[in-house]
């Protein structure tokens, strides 16, 4: 059952119902806990023992870690005549060392599964690979394993409840059911976003009533959720697919098709991806729960860095949280920091510079090479990662020199041209990126780069684009969808106190008619459904 | 105040629900929706006035390319209609017959066999399944055929059939010449060609051929599983249901290599069909009697071409008026009127691909392509041109009426 079948949309209408009708309403959490494992079990049954073990460990080590932190508190009140202050502050370094036992106790267990699960053969294949290169007898066996589903999505989601617990900004959760629910919420299990505790679960639990007004919007999200998914990803992929079908086949196509696939690439992966976000959270909505939003318009980002800010913002969020700043403000780096101002170049004014945003950058990489991993486990997507880490690294290590030369040159910044040529400049970065996405493998990323320089030719172009599995018309149709996307963001991007939603609401209501029905008319009519076409799963469910 | 909020609410979902279906279901209906010539003469079949036919044909598509309703009825006075889709499997036949029946009941149904000459590895397609099921009214008759033929996760398509055809959009504009067509049959009430649709070829077979030798010929195939249990299943049905008026045949092909263990399966059907006490005629064992020409006749290995067809159709109505002695229906003005509407069509139709086979021969173009001519806009207004200019007297009445109407 996926979010773009017909038997979601009643699975989602059936659960309304159900949870809007029930009488008692701090029990309402609890059809939304039965949903979600039904949901569950349908997609994946076989590997739910997954999902409850993560979230069973998650919350038994949750509550062990707020049982470490009371007991250590109430004994230093206990003992707060008696002990000196050398006594005290052992005794609080002794507390923080067993919480952060505990808390990487959990790390471990939970990251280690999606560790094995996902990057094992990878790391076979790597290890047998070097050890094949020094002629060592051995070969690491490789395994048949498979992910559970939303494993990434749920298991980022529990470690961050984790840490949270263990920096004490949430409180542990005692209801096994309710933690539960929060891991496994059906609307977001299968693509995220990836949700704090503070933030989703007092959401979760409280009984909403219902509200016509979310009902509606959440409505909206969802047609224009299937609009992006069912018209645009699924045709796009149609031709993408056609490229990378095989490696042997990806290697006969020329750079003006690669350059082409990539663009294209550009758009399905957004509508694909920001399409399934506005389904997941047009269906909380129905249910009175706001999830955070994935997306902020990301191809109008002017650097890279705002780029992340704006793309896939949960796992975005989560790193800055639970991995960027704790590493940037970390012993070695800031020591690393310290030393390199102790030095001559550290007393210059770039050297000053560097010092300063030194662990900033350094984290960025480490944290964009994580980015990377957590994508997929293969080299291509370490280079995407790198490739991001880089860029985000070198522009902050060069950040003075790029505000010189903007000064130097009298640059206004506010000037549209400029704000434009920023824009595509970012653009080209992010689609470089894309590059390791596509691509089969690492050298095929790095070949598609070169053909981008030595092998344009539009009309063999043009006569490869044809046999890829889409017409003419469906290339207008893309056109025009892009447009649309296009110019919708615009206005997104000019009232972004606002939604769209709110907008149309003050509209008259034959206005409001006309696009709805144009909306669910496009999707039924140009919808890449039914036995014709075979269904695209959501990009980032592998993930 | 708060009831009037919800009434309105109410009203505004029901009108844009309400407006969603609407158009799904005319999208649906009309336009998004197999359309091709297989749809246009199905639709005729079904707009002909009830029980106003004296033969219905069955068949694929050698029936529809053989045989001629509008000579039949110019020569012979027969109203008949050649109730075939395009490459019709075996599962088709039982359901075409009681659809015949409930519909037409007619003197005769005459049942052409090529859908139970499929072996079990060479069974059409479901696009074939399609060309009818899609195409014939939501009855008993249609949901029997959806529940028997297709696995249960696949009906939904069937029920539903804009998730199938959605995608359809892409093929307009050129789809529009039958989406256009339709419109006009269903409105004006009958089809003008009757079901016919031929291609202007004069195909010249290569290689060694049977047809000679096929009168003599007694040899047998075994027929394929599913074809030998339909066919079983049809004439159970024709029994039980004491339903007499029915003779099953074999139109002329040209028979090669392959087209030989065809003609021995066909003779195994003959004795299933004649031991259940049905009459059988294979034509393809009277090429002779019918005057047959198989350098002249054909445009491709299976189909007849119009100099074909015209020979065909008077054979069997030779047959069928002497043998079996049906005889034609008394028609009311307006039926007449229609009928006489079929022949002049069928006239346009014959001049246009005598003229088109004549070019082409001139070319020395002989393989298996050409010029197809059926029901669709574009060949009614093709056929009609060439018409015009070269036989002006076929339009001799219209020039009556505008002279009587000034």
């Amino acid at each position: 059952m996926t979010y773009t079948s017909f038997n979601f949309l009643l699975f989602v209408l059936a659960t309304a119902v159900i949870y809007f009708i029930l009488p008692w309403k701090k029990f309402r959490w609890v059809v939304l806990l039965i949903a979600s494992g039904v949901f569950y079990c349908l997609a994946s049954y076989k590997y739910a023992v997954f999902i409850l073990f993560t979230a069973l460990s998650t919350m038994l080590i949750g509550l062990w870690l707020e049982s470490v932190n009371k007991n250590g508190k109430l004994k230093l009140r206990q003992h707060k005549a008696d002990w000196d202050r050398e006594a005290k502050k052992k005794f609080k370094n002794d507390l923080k060392v067993k919480k952060r036992w505990i808390m990487a106790l959990c790390l471990i267990l939970n990251f280690g599964i999606l560790a094995f699960l996902k990057y094992y053969n990878f790391f076979a294949g790597s290890l047998n690979d070097i050890l094949g290169s020094f002629r060592v007898d051995f070969s690491a066996p490789t395994l048949k394993l498979f992910l559970p589903l939303g494993i990434s999505f749920y298991t980022f989601q529990s470690m961050g409840y984790i840490v949270d617990v263990y920096r004490e900004k949430v409180e542990a959760q005692r209801n096994p059911f309710k933690f539960l629910l929060f891991v496994s919420f059906f609307p977001q299990i299968i693509q995220g976003p990836i949700s704090n505790y503070s933030q989703l679960a007092s959401q979760l639990f409280e009984g909403h009533s219902f509200e016509f007004t979310r009902f509606k919007h959440g409505c909206q999200l969802i047609l224009w959720g299937f609009f992006k998914k069912l018209v645009i990803a699924d045709r796009a992929v149609i031709a993408i697919n056609a490229v990378t079908a095989t490696p042997e086949g990806y290697n006969g196509y020329g750079g003006t098709t690669l350059t082409f696939t990539i663009l294209l690439y550009s758009l399905q992966l957004y509508a694909d991806f920001s399409g399934g976000i506005d389904i997941s959270r047009g269906v909380a909505q129905i249910f009175g729960i706001d999830m955070i939003d994935n997306f902020k318009r990301p191809y109008f980002s002017k650097t890279i860095n705002e780029y992340w800010r704006r793309w896939h913002i949960s796992l975005g969020a989560w790193m800055k949280d639970y991995i960027f700043n704790p590493l940037a403000i970390s012993g070695p780096f800031l020591n690393a920091s310290k030393k390199m101002r102790g030095t001559r170049f550290g007393k210059t004014k770039a050297g000053a510079h560097i010092a300063k945003v030194l662990p900033t950058a350094f984290a960025s990489l480490i944290v964009f090479l994580l980015v990377g991993v957590w994508h997929g486990a293969s080299y291509k997507y370490v280079a995407f990662g790198l490739w991001n880490g880089v860029i985000i690294m070198l522009s902050t290590l060069m950040q003075p020199l790029f505000d010189g030369v903007v000064d130097k040159l009298h640059i206004n910044r506010k000037n549209p041209f400029f704000c434009f040529f920023q824009m595509f400049r970012t653009f080209i970065v992010v689609l470089v990126g894309y590059v390791f996405d596509v691509a089969p493998t690492f050298e095929h990323g790095m070949m598609t780069i070169g053909r981008f320089f030595t092998d344009q030719n539009f009309e063999r172009g043009i006569d490869e684009i044809n046999t890829l599995g889409l017409s003419f018309k469906d290339y207008i149709l893309l056109g025009i969808c892009t447009v649309t996307l296009l110019v919708i963001s615009i206005i997104q991007e000019r009232h972004s106190d606002t939604t769209m939603r709110e907008m149309l609401d003050k509209k008259p209501f034959i206005l409001r008619f006309v696009l709805y029905f144009i909306c669910v008319m496009a999707v039924i009519i140009f919808g890449i459904y039914g036995s014709g076409y075979a269904a695209a799963d959501f990009v980032y469910m592998q993930f | 105040m708060k009831k009037k909020l919800y009434i309105t609410r109410a009203i505004k979902i029901i009108c844009f629900a309400l407006a969603v279906v609407i158009s799904t279901y005319l999208l649906q209906a009309y336009v998004l929706k197999r359309n091709d010539n297989n749809t246009l003469r199905m639709d005729g079949f079904f707009v002909e006035d009830k029980e106003s036919l004296d033969v219905v044909y069955i068949g694929a598509s050698d029936v529809y390319a053989g045989y001629s309703a509008g000579l039949a009825y110019d020569e012979y006075g027969l109203t008949s209609y050649p109730f075939a889709t395009q490459a019709s499997p075996p599962q088709v036949v039982l359901p075409q017959i009681k659809d015949v029946i409930k519909h037409q009941n007619p003197k005769m149904i005459v049942v052409e066999i090529n859908s139970f000459m499929y072996k079990d590895n060479d069974l059409p397609a479901e696009a074939s399944h399609r060309m009818f099921v899609d195409n014939i009214p939501r009855d008993d008759i249609w949901a029997d055929y959806i529940k028997e033929n297709f696995p249960e996760e696949d009906q939904i398509e069937y029920w539903l059939p804009i998730i199938k055809y959605h995608g359809s959009w892409s093929d307009y504009p050129w789809k529009l010449k039958f989406l256009l067509t339709d419109l006009a049959l269903r409105q004006r009430g009958y089809s003008s060609f009757r079901g016919f649709k031929t291609v202007a070829n004069e195909f010249h077979p290569g290689g060694k051929l049977y047809n000679d030798t096929l009168a003599e010929t007694d040899d047998k195939l075994p027929l394929g599983y599913t074809s030998e249990r339909c066919l079983r299943e049809t004439l159970d049905y024709l029994k039980e249901n004491n339903i007499k008026n029915v003779i099953f045949t074999r139109f002329p092909h040209i028979v090669n290599n392959k087209a030989y263990s065809r003609f021995k399966r066909c003779n195994t059907a003959q004795q299933i069909i004649e031991e259940s006490g049905f009459d059988f005629i294979n034509l393809e064992r009277y090429g002779k009697q019918i005057g047959i020409d198989v350098n002249k006749d054909f445009y491709n290995w299976d189909h007849l071409n119009i100099y074909g067809a015209e020979k065909l159709t008077r054979y069997f109505c030779d047959k069928l008026t002497k043998e079996y002695g049906v005889t034609p229906n008394e028609l009311t003005e307006s039926q007449k009127a229609e009928w006489a509407e079929s022949v002049k069509t069928y006239k346009m139709i014959y001049y246009y691909s005598a003229e088109m086979i004549k070019r082409r021969s001139d070319l020395g173009k002989n393989d298996n392509s050409g010029t197809t001519v059926s029901e669709d806009d574009t060949s009614v207004k093709t056929i009609e041109k060439y018409a015009r200019k070269t036989h002006p007297e076929l339009f001799a009445d219209e020039a009556t009426e505008a002279a009587k109407a000034e």
